[in-house]
């Protein structure tokens, strides 16, 4: 009896107001819902704008490896070509002027030379080879075109070898040269050997750090000083 | 849950209703939104995982022709050569400065003198004589013949002096072997 008036309640209330406490907990677990989930929304739309900044870094490093990675090709390629002809080569850089060379190699001239003259020079009970490049300087450089002297050494002074920063395999040597040149053309003659040519018996890489000359005195005999640095590979 | 609150609000107009609508509205986007950025995660991180395999794969082909003592020897030299480079080659720089030395000989003429020469690579420096000051500053004067010169920038007289019937000055110039120096 109790519960049939119960019941009879139920079914006689307004509508309106169930539905209204309907939406009114639809709406609450909706809004939960988003609240909860808000952190790991948030953590998601960082993770995917890392994820784009990420990518774009990564393209960019793609380009750059890609343009090494094709420049070691090339490398590789003139390093073959270089091997394949070396005779030749030798020959040609070791001759004023000649113009015969691969012509894959006719862009990379001072790259070859470079390749050709660094070598290793260990000496027997010495930091290094000074035999070789005593012979360099006297029978190579000091040497002109038509194989005549173009200047007397005074004085050879060698400083320690030291490895070359950034380089782990190669080393340097500092050498201090006094020549005396009888004119201009003698030192031209002597620097033209150490930036163009190459010596078959006695490669040896140079780069040439300073050079003390009086250049108003060109037609004059003058005793100079060159700085050098000669690199060896380790 | 939705279907059945539909066929109630056929019947009756419900307060909250539009809220509950609009919540919903929110929601869905939300739930959307939600699932757009995880598969867009999802499709980043495997292009992102495809540039790193992408440049891994060339840096072992990197490591691999470094194994190579030949090209370890190119590459070495390849770098000494474009560090010690970068001024140019000595035997050009020299050649160069010789033949500026030599135009320079060849100015003046006359009344305008010029001697104490003293150059390097980066600068010239000389001692000028001329009877009066007109032929500093007349055209084709010193100054206009030092300007004109291609391989020549800030040009300097910082003082004249008088020396019984001559005016003596020290002119400093600047030598520019990369052409900057051209007249404009």
């Amino acid at each position: 009896m109790e519960q049939a008036a119960h019941n009879n309640h139920i079914d006689n209330r307004d509508p309106r107001s169930v539905l209204t406490i309907k939406y009114k907990i639809y709406i609450v677990v909706l809004i939960i819902a988003m609240a909860v989930t808000r952190g790991y929304m948030q953590a998601s739309a960082e993770k995917h704008t890392a994820t784009k900044e990420s990518i774009r870094n990564l393209e960019n490093a793609k380009m750059q490896k890609e343009a090494e990675y094709d420049q070691v090709v090339k490398d590789l390629i003139v390093v073959r070509d270089i091997n394949a002809q070396k005779g030749a080569v030798v020959t040609c850089l070791s001759t004023r002027g000649c113009s015969n060379l691969p012509e894959s190699l006719k862009t990379v001239v001072p790259q070859t030379r470079a390749f050709l003259q660094l070598q290793k020079n260990e000496g027997e009970k010495m930091a290094f080879d000074q035999k070789k490049i005593l012979a360099n300087i006297n029978e190579y450089l000091l040497r002109g075109a038509n194989n005549q002297s173009n200047g007397t050494v005074t004085s050879i002074v060698f400083g320690n070898l030291a490895p070359v920063t950034d380089y782990e395999n190669i080393v340097q040597v500092p050498i201090q040269l006094t020549i005396d040149f009888q004119d201009k053309n003698g030192l031209l003659s002597f620097v033209y050997n150490v930036e163009n040519t190459i010596s078959p018996q006695f490669p040896m890489l140079y780069k040439i750090s300073s050079v003390n000359y009086d250049i108003v005195k060109y037609q004059e005999n003058q005793t100079v000083s060159i700085e050098l640095i000669g690199y060896m590979l380790k | 849950m939705t279907n059945s609150v539909m066929r109630d609000e056929h019947k009756v107009r419900v307060p909250w209703r539009k809220a509950y609508l609009f919540v919903l509205v929110l929601f869905i986007a939300y739930i959307a939104y939600r699932g757009y950025s995880f598969a867009m995660t999802q499709v980043l991180r495997s292009q992102e995982n495809g540039l790193q395999s992408d440049i891994a794969a060339r840096d072992a082909e990197i490591a691999k022709a470094n194994e190579s003592a030949d090209y370890q020897t190119y590459a070495a030299g390849k770098k000494l050569i474009l560090l010690n480079n970068k001024e140019g080659g000595r035997l050009e720089r020299l050649s160069r400065v010789i033949e500026i030395f030599t135009k320079l000989q060849s100015l003046g003429g006359g009344n305008v003198q010029f001697s104490d020469f003293k150059i390097d690579f980066d600068l010239i420096s000389l001692k000028g004589t001329v009877p009066n000051l007109s032929y500093i500053y007349a055209k084709n004067g010193v100054i206009d013949q030092f300007i004109m010169l291609d391989f020549i920038k800030n040009v300097a007289i910082k003082d004249y002096k008088r020396n019984e019937d001559v005016f003596e000055f020290t002119l400093t110039a600047d030598i520019s072997l990369d052409g900057t120096g051209s007249a404009q």
